[in-house]
Parts: C-alpha cells; sequence; structure tokens
C-alpha cells in the first residue's frame, strides 16, 4: 500500500512539472547535431557534503535526411556532434543540491560529392548550465524525485568562421549565445518485486532565449525543447564487480527555430529513441558508463538531418565528505 | 579492465578536444575538388557573405538531368514557375520546384551548354554561359550567401561567383563578368501553352528530394522573412515582391508586374540614356525586355500584340516572339537585342543594385 502511494504521490508529482514546464509545443536547428546538453544534466541524489563529478564523451552522428516521417534515399551529407561534457555536483543539504554542468562541443559537417569530400570542423567551449535542485524526498530510501531549475548560461563560442572568415551557420557554432532556462524533474522508484531493480524518469525543458547578434544582426531563436527519458535499471553482482544494465526511452520534442521573428520552417520535430546502458562501478565512488541511443521514431518538419548513430561514455567520481 | 575504460575514455576526448584551429573553422577538401576556398580577395564585403548552413555542395547541383516531353508531364501545377529557355528551334523548362531544392541546373540543350542558376531566397535565375574564357566548365553550390544570394562555384578554378551581379567575386577568375542567356520566367500553362513542343526537366533526377513541398515556409509570401542579413534593405516595396529589373551601366531600373494589364501590354521607356521595350502580360506572368535599337541600327515603332508566343508587331511588318526573334517579316530571322535583365524579389533588386529605379513609381 506505501509503495503504491508513493509511487502514485510521485508519478503525479511528475507529470505536474511536466505540465507546468511544457507549453503548447515545441525543435532543433537544421541539421544540427546539437550539445547533448538536455539529455546528460542532473547528478543523482547523494549525501549532504557529496561532491559528484561526471565526465562524458559524447558522440552524435546525423546522416538520415527525412521529410516529416519519411526516410529520404540520400548520403550526401553528415554531420557530426562530439562533446566532452563535465558536471560537477554539490550536495548542500538532504533537500538541496547544485550541479554545473560545463561542455567542449567539435562540430563537423561533411558533404561527399563526386568531386571529393567537403568538410567545416569547428570546436570550442559550449554552453554552460547551473542547476540548482531540490530533493521532494529526502527521508525515502526507495522513492526518489527532485526537481530542479538553473540557466544554461551561453559561454560557448559563437562567432566560428571558416577559414577564410565567413561566418559559419548556428548549427556549426560550439555556443547558442542565449540564455536559457532549464527545468529539470527526475523520479526513481526501487521496485517491490526486486529491490535491486528501479524504474527511472527524467523530464528537461528547456525554454530557449534569444541570440541577439547572430552572424551581427539577426535574433536567433533555438526552439524550446521537452525531452523525457524513462526507463529501468537493475543491478548485478558478477563475482567482485557490480554492473548497472538499464534500458530506457527518450522522448524529444523541439519547436521550430525563431529566426528574427520568424519560424523557419526546417527545424523542430519529434524524435524517440530505445538507450540501452551500462554502468560498471570500478569502486563505491566510481564508475564507468556507456550507453547508446537507437532511432525508434522520428518526425521532422520539412526536410532535416536526423541521428543516425549516438553513443555516450563516462566517468563518475563521487567524494564522501561526512 | 579499469585501466582499459579509463584508456579508451581518454582516447575520446582527445579526439573531441583536439583544436583544429583556434578562433577559425577548419574547411578541407579531398579527393580531386579543386574549390580550395583559400583565395581571400573579395570583390564584395567579406563579412556580407555567410555560409547558408547546408555547406559546399550540400544543395546538389543537377548535371544533364533526365528530361521529359511536356505534354507528359503531371508533376507540374499550372500556375507553377518554371523557368524557360528557347534558342529558336527547341524549348525546354526548368521547374522551380526542381531549382528549390538543387539551385544550380548543368545542362546542354540542343547542342549548347548552359547552366540555370536558381536562388530561391532571392528569387533570381538566370541563365549562365558556362564557357568562360574559352573554356567550359561546370557549376556547383558554393553554399555562401551574399545578401541571401546563391554564390556559385565554378569547377574549373574553385572561384566564387555572385549570382544577381553577374560577376567573380572570389578567386582566380576574379573581376570576371559572367555571359548570361535569356530565360524567361512564367508559369507552366503559359509556358507549354506558348511551347506545347517543350520539354521539362524530369523529377528522376537522381536525388531523393520532396519535389512537391517548398523548402522554406512561408518565405516566398511572408515579407518579415529574411533568412540572412541584407546590406541595404529598401523599403520602397514589399520585399518579396517579384520584379523584371533590367542592368544597364551596373545600375538597374526595376518593372512591375502591377504596371502590365491582363493582356500583354507594351512599356516603352529609356534607361541610362538608352531606350527599351519592355513587354509583360499580368494575367500570364511574365515580363521580357528588349533594347528599341535593332542590330541594323534602326528604331522601330512596337506595339503589343497577343498572339500567344507573338507579343511584338512593328511599322515595319515583322512579328516578334517572347524571346524576340522575328517570326514573320522582313526581318524574320533575326533578334532583338535583349537586355541584361532577369526577375527577382525586389529587395535583392535593392540590394544589389542601390537606389534602383522603379518605373512608375
Amino acid at each position: 500500500m506505501g509503495f503504491s502511494f508513493n509511487i502514485f504521490r510521485s508519478i503525479g508529482l511528475l507529470i505536474i512539472s511536466l505540465l507546468l514546464f511544457n507549453d503548447v509545443s515545441f525543435s532543433q536547428t537544421c541539421c544540427s547535431g546539437g550539445v547533448p546538453l538536455s539529455a546528460n544534466i542532473g547528478l543523482p541524489a547523494s549525501e549532504k557534503g557529496a561532491v559528484q563529478f561526471s565526465l562524458s564523451y559524447d558522440y552524435n552522428q546525423l546522416k538520415t535526411l527525412k521529410t516529416g516521417n519519411s526516410d529520404l534515399q540520400d548520403k550526401l551529407r553528415e554531420r557530426l556532434t562530439q562533446s566532452v561534457l563535465l558536471e560537477t555536483g554539490y550536495t548542500f543539504s538532504k533537500r538541496f543540491s547544485a550541479d554545473l554542468f560545463l561542455s567542449f562541443v567539435r562540430q563537423e559537417r561533411h558533404i561527399f560529392t563526386p568531386q571529393g569530400t567537403n568538410s567545416t570542423i569547428t570546436n570550442g567551449i559550449g554552453d554552460g548550465v547551473l542547476l540548482i535542485k531540490y530533493n521532494l524526498l529526502p527521508e525515502n530510501t526507495t522513492t526518489s524525485l527532485l526537481v530542479g531549475i538553473g540557466p544554461k548560461i551561453p559561454i560557448g563560442t559563437t562567432n566560428k568562421t571558416n577559414d577564410i572568415g565567413i561566418a559559419l551557420s548556428a548549427d556549426l557554432q560550439p555556443g547558442s549565445g542565449a540564455w536559457d532556462i532549464v527545468y529539470w524533474t527526475t523520479f526513481s522508484q526501487a521496485l517491490g518485486f526486486r529491490p535491486s531493480m528501479s524504474f527511472l524518469a527524467t523530464s528537461t525543458y528547456r525554454a530557449t532565449g534569444v541570440n541577439p547578434d547572430y552572424l551581427g544582426s539577426i535574433k536567433y531563436e533555438f526552439g524550446n525543447e521537452l525531452q523525457i527519458i524513462t526507463g529501468i535499471a537493475d543491478r548485478f553482482v558478477i563475482g567482485k564487480s557490480i554492473w548497472d544494465p538499464s534500458i530506457s526511452v527518450r522522448y524529444r520534442r523541439a519547436k521550430r527555430d525563431i529566426n528574427n521573428g520568424v519560424e523557419i520552417d526546417a527545424t523542430g520535430g519529434e524524435w524517440i529513441f530505445l538507450i540501452p546502458g551500462l554502468k560498471y562501478s570500478i569502486t563505491p565512488g566510481i564508475a564507468a558508463n556507456f550507453s547508446m541511443e537507437i532511432p525508434l521514431y522520428s518526425f521532422v518538419n520539412n526536410t532535416q538531418l536526423t541521428p543516425t548513430n549516438r553513443f555516450t561514455i563516462g566517468l563518475y567520481y563521487k567524494i564522501y565528505k561526512n | 579492465m579499469r585501466l582499459l575504460l579509463i584508456g579508451f575514455v581518454i582516447v575520446l576526448f582527445s579526439y573531441a578536444c583536439t583544436d583544429v584551429n583556434p578562433g577559425a573553422g577548419n574547411n578541407t577538401n579531398t579527393g580531386n575538388n579543386t574549390n580550395t576556398g583559400i583565395s581571400t580577395e573579395w570583390l564584395i564585403p567579406v563579412n556580407s557573405v555567410f555560409d547558408g548552413g547546408p555547406g559546399k555542395d550540400g544543395i546538389p547541383a543537377l548535371e544533364n538531368p533526365p528530361k521529359e516531353a511536356g505534354a507528359a508531364v503531371t508533376f507540374l501545377q499550372d500556375n507553377e514557375l518554371v523557368l524557360g529557355y528557347f534558342d529558336g528551334e527547341k524549348a525546354i523548362a526548368y521547374p522551380h520546384q526542381i531549382l528549390d531544392w538543387h539551385e544550380i541546373i548543368n545542362d546542354v540543350h540542343n547542342g549548347t551548354a548552359l547552366a540555370i542558376t536558381y536562388c530561391p531566397l532571392t528569387g533570381t535565375g538566370i541563365g549562365w554561359n558556362p564557357k568562360i574564357k574559352g573554356i567550359f566548365t561546370t557549376f556547383g553550390v558554393s553554399g555562401l550567401l551574399f545578401n541571401n544570394n546563391l554564390i556559385p562555384y565554378d569547377r574549373k578554378t574553385g572561384s566564387n561567383w555572385s549570382q544577381a551581379k553577374l560577376e567573380c567575386v572570389n578567386g582566380d577568375l576574379i573581376g570576371t563578368e559572367i555571359e548570361t542567356f535569356q530565360l524567361v520566367e512564367t508559369d507552366w500553362t503559359t509556358w507549354k501553352t506558348i511551347y506545347p513542343e517543350t520539354s521539362v526537366v524530369s523529377l528522376n533526377t537522381g536525388h531523393d528530394r520532396s519535389y512537391g513541398s517548398y523548402p522554406y515556409g512561408d518565405y516566398r509570401t511572408n515579407h518579415n522573412n529574411l533568412i540572412f542579413p541584407l546590406d541595404i534593405d529598401d523599403k520602397r516595396l514589399d520585399r518579396k515582391e517579384r520584379v523584371h529589373g533590367i542592368i544597364v551601366d551596373g545600375r538597374a531600373k526595376a518593372y512591375r508586374f502591377g504596371s502590365f494589364s491582363s493582356n500583354t501590354t507594351l512599356i516603352n521607356d529609356s534607361f541610362q540614356g538608352v531606350e527599351v521595350i519592355v513587354v509583360g502580360d499580368a494575367s500570364r506572368n511574365f515580363i521580357v525586355s528588349y533594347y528599341r535599337k535593332l542590330n541594323d541600327g534602326s528604331t522601330p515603332t512596337f506595339t503589343a500584340v497577343d498572339e500567344n508566343n507573338i507579343i511584338l508587331e512593328d511599322d515595319q511588318g515583322n512579328k516578334w516572339d517572347v524571346f524576340g526573334y522575328a517570326v514573320s517579316g522582313p526581318a524574320e530571322g533575326q533578334r532583338l537585342r535583349r537586355t541584361e535583365s532577369f526577375i527577382g524579389y525586389w529587395f535583392a533588386w535593392g540590394a544589389f543594385y542601390p537606389e534602383a529605379e522603379i518605373y512608375d513609381f
């Protein structure tokens, strides 16, 4: 009964959070690899005084050209975004904690033609996020529900040019040039029939701001973005090793980008991915993790490149200060 | 196991963090692509040249694509725009709905090589002669834009050209002017009525694209929708109004469809000290222009006529078609001297030809 009450109360709170943060409809720029802020932020709840670090590498390849939900038989272009993501978290009290998320981004664009391959590559510091988190159920050992809010800080480079000084488009810039607000909610519930197994759900909503001087005179806004990740994770002890496999589904919905007040047609859409993952605990405070994304469904506005392959590999380190 | 994991992660991080070129991106070309884009001298302000997003050849130009008989075409709606070319013998239509996705068609029509260049963002369609300084080339889409307008590159030298300025603006051929072919932009109904034997570029282009759908949303009709900055934003007319512009000695004059009635209408005008005749038909959706003075030095008086492909007759008993060919009369076989002209959105004329005149404004 207690289990049922807790899970229903928590799911209710999660749904309320989503409704509060979700506006009418939702995007990413045409062909944008995009810095994977929303899918990666948010360290787990921890004890007061704990310091957590997460360092991960994210590889996101886009080479599937789609119109709506139909694949086009075209392998002319490839967009590749590789990111190094560093997240540091500190738990101030049993309820309050904060995460600081920094990124370094490498953007690649390749065009394959009979005459050869044209490549454009940029890299630089990406935007950062400061996330203030509040633990709604600090005393509960089987259920966790945290909410968070914070700014996405435009510290990323936005003025990258090609080798002859020509300004590159917004989706090739490591940063966005805009202050966003990030709303974050995460929920986990240990399952009664198998306490090592848990149900996980995370939602992130990014209310995007405006880059006021894109290309010198344009007000550019990436589309607002909603992501929901839900799945299950379990723990297995094999010999002296602890392994945590997981399987989850990520739903992403993005509005069209806005250029000087006008929506850009070939931006935004909806995507669903299946994410198998595996975490290996090296020591009680150190873990390595790997996950990949398998596209299940996508609907893009007009014609866009969409994700084809993606994986993330990372290291997690936690310091206790008791 | 632990060391292996940590080592693997470090290798990946190192690769992602490799700084290719601090402050600037890195462009590379592999294979036989001759356009390295390394020239830094431009005839246009380089800080007004922007990367459009898809990248060089990211919008693939077509190379001598298959054609089909116009009578068999079912994919074109009656009011869809085409760029038409007629060499005096055979006609061909290049549909906007294909050019929206490819921007350049390198073609050979009736033995003549030509490059159809079309910029969806400025609405400018111009036929280019790909024989430059005696050498044939083809053109590709550089992925760069100036005043929202297409910058083609030639595959022989890799030089970048401004479509609307009609000249090479960067590279080995900098300063070279392009020779143009006359195209007539009109709707499919008008074109197939004038040239029922026309051929049309087929949808079997070798590329999988959504040819029936326009890739830029409401761009054609939303005057506030400009994707890249303009050097000059001339607001005398709505930005997306289609006008026929004439270029003489580097200056331009624009003629609006509203200046023409729903029958073939002739405007006798002078611009930059030369007399021009501008013929248009608002209902048939075309405007063409010629110099009044013929090659033999005579200056006949013209009258508009409405006989399908024949749009003019003169006081010497000649009848002239839409491409300026004399189809009957003493001058039969001769051709009017065409102006350097094309149709485009007004904002492009305002940006490329500052203080362009507007007829009857």
